[in-house]
């Protein structure tokens, strides 16, 4: 079996289609959503189609843990013993059993709210961002990054499911987001480790963190305000051994997507605009 | 004057451990380096199957599995500086070509079509034969001096079971064809016939019948 | 003669066609037994897509006036398409509450845009559960977290929703009683519009 493997070739039955998030960035009704006041998107039972809004959540939860089961378990496989130390792998086939596991609980809190395996489609850039050929980058990429998201989805849907009197939702996802302060620290200590006497790899693996930081920061997604529907998780996010410094820089990172995100809808209907005028 | 108390045995009536076992300090360490390699290499290829297998149910399995072999790993990984190897990764080797052969051809299949070939690797060959090595080791190593050796077989022997069972069931229900049938019987032979040709997961004398093994301490 | 009018007409941001969707109109229409030559008015918001869901069924001087999402009818596994087994069920649900209007028992029913959550999740649920029954496939778990979200998640929430559901005959008093019951009643006034996805 050939190590590395692209996205392209994640294996899935005929329930799951994929989509790629440029799909999403060039929907012509994208600009014209952006301008409009559709209510808080920060998740409330009392905002705007509440419950499809958590069930797509959910699915897309759903999905992101079974291609963080897949990265973990591709890290166990990719790298020999020398590029890779066995306790790394270790720590890795502890993700895979922990992902498992959230995959189970994700399948469970989705029959109790209604949605169904491939109901809705599947993004693969979650999987992409684990896909680096450097086990200190993976680790930035997906431990640190990815798992750092988490934490925050995971705090917003337990703060729903307790706003919502929903106890299910927040015992499952109270029990997940204890998994990822862990997984967190695993990355931010292997990080060290691996790199005690490269600085270089080092900056380079957290530049790459703040590359996939980025990307799920896109068109406001994440944040402090109430315009994004997954609020940043400090107090969770300290437990697991980000600095104030790290978590500073990423919320302003998320205004500044924000902000961006408000400008190019604006661009983009002013183009549509004159196109339409124009014919 | 105090009273006093009345001697009782050491080891009370109901404990029937003698002292003697069949392996030696060096031959512990040896098989247990030998099971160390081999779960390594088995929970990286469960690891790596997880993205390539398009079943949910087969893929979660294998993620759970991944961490049991690994963990076994860990416990072999400890032994060994007990057992007098200060250096694991010494030790930590196959027995053999042939049984580095045989671990290649298991961890060969990729394509998501091949999910029982993947499965009848692990389930039908390589982990019987886990759990038949490891029970041999329980029965003859010595139930007092490798205690701890003990102690981690029977954890480990837990999980191998329990995973053999998982991975029947799973096989069971995939295989619904006889065209099916025949394809996890030709795997299965095929690594069979490696797998002898190894001697097994601790090389020749895997299973016992080794004349050199017999250490008896008196 | 029933007149059905859909907006916009042509669509432009999304490939739906007005001729399919008239169609599934005038289904929605029979299968909730409408009485003939009730005009009915649908306006689909095109700018809207998932999770921007929703939908909105109020009668005006005689006239059935509907607002739906444009989300409601889009394929959730394949962005920009239309899904007619999608719009086959929220039309159902929106005629079934439409002739709920046109009928006594909801003659005092306020507007959509003046329901409480609690009062349009019972009446949603009593909508489903109807639709069900007259063949429509419908998804009982998903109604029923929908329901929960506004009733809460307790036994006497439960009982309230399988009466909802089952029912195949209840009045605006009866929603109302419901609400009061689960304690849906009790909760304070949302701060966000039930109706702010239709307004531009």
């Amino acid at each position: 079996m050939k190590k590395m493997l692209p996205e392209s070739e994640l294996a899935r039955d005929e329930r799951f289609v994929r989509t790629k998030i440029e799909d999403r960035i060039f929907d012509p009704r994208g600009p014209k959503i952006a301008q409009r006041n559709t209510g808080p998107a920060r998740m409330g039972v009392d905002r705007p189609a509440a419950g499809e809004r958590s069930r797509s959540l959910m699915h897309g939860i759903f999905v992101g843990e079974i291609q963080a089961l897949e990265g973990a378990g591709r890290t166990c496989y990719d790298f020999d013993d020398d590029t890779a130390p066995f306790q790394l792998k270790l720590d890795m086939a502890r993700q895979c059993w922990d992902e498992s596991r959230h995959c189970e609980i994700s399948v469970k809190l989705g029959d109790h709210m209604g949605t169904e395996i491939g109901e809705y489609t599947e993004s693969t850039f979650l999987f992409a961002a684990a896909c680096n050929p450097d086990p200190v980058f993976r680790l930035c990429g997906v431990n640190r990054a990815l798992e750092g998201l988490a934490i925050d989805v995971f705090s917003s849907m337990k703060e729903f499911g307790n706003e919502s009197g929903d106890p299910i939702l927040e015992f499952c996802e109270d029990w997940m987001l204890a998994d990822e302060v862990t997984h967190v620290k695993m990355g931010s200590d292997w990080l060290r480790r691996l790199t005690e006497t490269d600085p270089d790899r080092r900056e380079r693996a957290l530049e790459f963190q703040r590359t996939v930081d980025a990307i799920f920061n896109l068109g406001g997604f994440r944040g402090e305000d109430d315009e994004n529907p997954i609020q940043l998780a400090r107090d969770f996010r300290r437990l697991a051994g980000f600095s104030d410094d790290e978590n500073d820089s990423l919320a302003a990172l998320a205004r500044e997507s924000t902000e961006q995100a408000r400008e190019m809808a604006a661009m983009a209907t002013a183009a549509l605009d004159a196109s339409a005028q124009g014919s | 004057m105090t009273e006093q108390t009345e001697p009782r045995a050491p080891f009370a009536p109901w404990d029937r451990r003698e002292l003697p076992g069949l392996f030696s300090v060096e031959e512990s360490a040896r098989r247990v380096g030998n099971y160390k390699w081999a779960e390594m290499r088995l929970f990286e290829v469960l690891g790596g199957w997880v993205a390539t297998v398009p079943e949910l149910d087969v893929k979660l399995v294998l993620g759970r599995h991944t961490y049991h072999h690994a963990w076994h790993a860990e416990l072999w990984h400890k032994r060994l500086p007990e057992l007098r190897e200060m250096n694991p990764d010494r030790l930590t080797m196959p027995p053999n070509d042939e049984f580095v052969t045989f671990m290649e051809a298991v961890r060969e299949p990729e394509a998501p079509e091949h999910t029982i070939e993947k499965l009848v690797g692990v389930y039908r060959v390589l982990i019987p034969r886990f759990i038949a090595v490891y029970t041999y080791h329980l029965n003859a190593t010595s139930r007092i001096t490798d205690a701890p050796t003990i102690r981690s077989l029977t954890f480990a022997l837990q999980d191998e079971f329990e995973d053999w069972r998982d991975g029947e069931m799973l096989l069971q229900s995939l295989i619904d064809t006889d065209e099916k049938v025949d394809r996890a019987g030709r795997r299965q032979a095929a690594l069979e016939k490696l797998y002898l040709a190894s001697g097994g997961i601790a090389g020749a004398g895997s299973l016992g019948s080794h004349p050199a093994q017999e250490v008896g301490v008196r | 003669m029933t007149r059905i009018t859909v907006t916009p007409n042509p669509f432009t941001l999304v490939p739906y066609d007005v001729g399919e969707i008239t169609a599934l109109v005038e289904e929605a229409a029979a299968l909730a037994g409408l009485p003939p030559g009730v005009d009915i008015d649908l306006t689909v918001d095109e700018e809207l897509f998932a999770p921007l869901t929703g939908h909105m069924s109020d009668v005006v001087d005689g006239r059935v006036v509907l607002w739906i999402s444009g989300g409601n009818f889009e394929d959730n596994r394949r962005p920009c398409h239309f899904s007619a087994d999608q719009a086959r069920v929220d039309l159902a649900v929106m005629m079934l509450r439409a002739n709920d209007r046109l009928s006594d028992d909801f003659a005092a029913a306020p507007p959509d845009a003046e329901l409480s959550r609690g009062e349009r999740a019972a009446w949603d649920t009593y909508a489903v559960g109807r639709a069900r029954a007259l063949g429509i496939d419908v998804r009982r778990p998903r109604q029923l977290y929908d329901f929960r979200l506004q009733h809460g998640f307790t036994d006497v929430a439960d009982a309230a929703f399988d009466r909802c559901w089952e029912a195949r005959s209840i009045t605006w008093d009866g929603i109302r009683e419901i609400c009061k019951e689960t304690g849906a009643t009790d909760r304070a006034p949302s701060k966000v519009p039930v109706d702010l996805l239709r307004q531009k």
